[in-house]
């Protein structure tokens, strides 16, 4: 018994990406999420009635804040006019609440409370206010499971925002993020911002990841080690939105 | 408890695993409540039962996960088939057997959990162990043994073969 559920359990694992498997987590994300949705109401009903308060306070801010970027917007506009860009979409975004944050060792994953029927598929970036978040990697009628950045399993394809480096970011086992491939000799330093470099299906180019906070250039290496620190609190999200429209956009 | 019951208990306290088991993480160290249901489970029915048991519940809670589907169903099969194997006198004094259950059964799950998630990216096991591991099979057997004093009926570690 042990040993043809083992079995079992091992072929799955090894055909995680066939249509068939990605039926059945779904299915059963499905069946189980809508009740999920209930518990995690109730867990965050005081959660709310604080956040409520806090919101009508920053609303205030926010609103300020906004007829500053309206005016950066339009100034870009005619910036881009000028230097002859052309011009590119915006995201489609839509907000999403968390309902569960669940760590599991190297494994960190978030259940939201949107699914196909709100438009969202498998493997659309993840984004909250301050950055990147992460990806979808089951996608149910009303639910869908996010694959965070510091997922052991994670990757993206990412730039320095000031040099144009290039290198993939990879979260280690200790759950520092590091931004790995990037030569030796490459222009880097403390506090360069690292954003997404649009070398992948998956993620818009431009999105904001973090800020290197270490580097390290060891003489017998041929990659610098560098360390990323997320703009985002993966630990403490409440709502993110999710990029309807991937792809090259920004 | 009948299978009917129980079959109800393994898809509740998975909810519960998702739902509510984020809010008792501690440093990237959370309780699981599957394990403190599978343990009894196992000890209740049989090694073949518990084994099957600890895979179907671990399926659903792959469903809910971003990491290997087939991983949980994997390590929880094992889970409920070491419940059975561990030799009573690795437990230590009567009184403590619960607790040692719970721990053993935890930190063989939590190590081989992270090790294969962590497979093809250099992770050192050594840091697997003393991470999460270790830290993971103490909490959940704490909780365990918390639950026991409140629900004196809860876990007597008596195995059915």
């Amino acid at each position: 018994m042990l040993f043809f559920l083992l079995l079992l359990s091992a072929f799955l694992m090894l055909s995680n990406n066939s249509r068939q498997v990605l039926w059945i987590r779904a299915n059963v994300l499905g069946v189980l999420g809508s009740a999920s949705k209930w518990m995690g109401v109730v867990s965050q009903y005081r959660a709310l009635k604080l956040e409520n308060e806090l919101l009508r306070e920053r609303l205030a801010l926010f609103a300020y804040e906004n007829s500053l970027m309206k005016e950066a917007y339009l100034e870009n506009i005619r910036l881009r006019k000028l230097l002859g860009f052309k011009k590119r979409s915006p995201f489609k975004v839509i907000p999403a609440r968390i309902l569960s944050n669940q760590v599991e060792g190297f494994s960190h994953a978030y259940l939201l409370d949107v699914g196909k029927a709100d438009g969202v598929r498998r493997n659309l970036p993840v984004l909250s206010s301050e950055g990147l978040v992460g990806k979808t990697v089951v996608v149910a009628g009303g639910t869908a499971v996010v694959q965070a950045l510091d997922d052991l399993n994670y990757r993206v394809a990412a730039m320095i925002q000031r040099s144009r480096v290039r290198g993939i970011l990879e979260p280690t086992e200790s759950g520092k993020l590091l931004l790995k491939y990037v030569p030796i000799l490459s222009d880097v330093r403390v506090g360069d911002v690292v954003i997404t470099s649009g070398v992948s299906r998956i993620y818009p180019k431009g999105v904001e990841i973090g800020v290197v906070t270490k580097i390290e250039s060891p003489p017998t290496e041929l990659f610098k080690r560098i360390e990323v620190k997320p703009f985002v609190d993966l630990e403490n999200l409440e709502e993110v939105f999710v990029v309807l429209t991937s792809g090259k956009v920004l | 408890m009948k299978p009917f019951g129980w079959a109800i208990g393994f898809i509740l306290v998975v909810l519960l695993e998702v739902a509510f088991a984020g809010f008792m993480t501690v440093y990237g160290i959370r309780p699981d409540f599957i394990l403190l249901y599978l343990i009894p489970f196992s000890l209740e029915f049989s090694r073949a039962k518990g084994t099957a048991g600890g895979f179907a519940v671990g399926l659903i809670q792959d469903a809910f996960g971003a990491s290997l589907f087939g991983l949980n169903a994997f390590c929880k099969a094992f889970a409920g088939f070491l419940v059975h194997v561990i030799p009573s006198r690795f437990l230590g004094p009567r009184f403590l057997h619960a607790g040692s259950l719970i721990f053993f059964v935890t930190l063989f799950h939590d190590f081989f959990y992270n090790w294969i998630y962590s497979l093809g990216t250099g992770a050192n096991v050594i840091f697997i162990f003393f991470r999460y591991a270790l830290p993971g099979a103490a909490y959940t057997a704490m909780l365990g043994l918390l639950i026991k004093a409140i629900f004196p009926g809860y876990l007597r570690v008596k195995r059915a073969e």
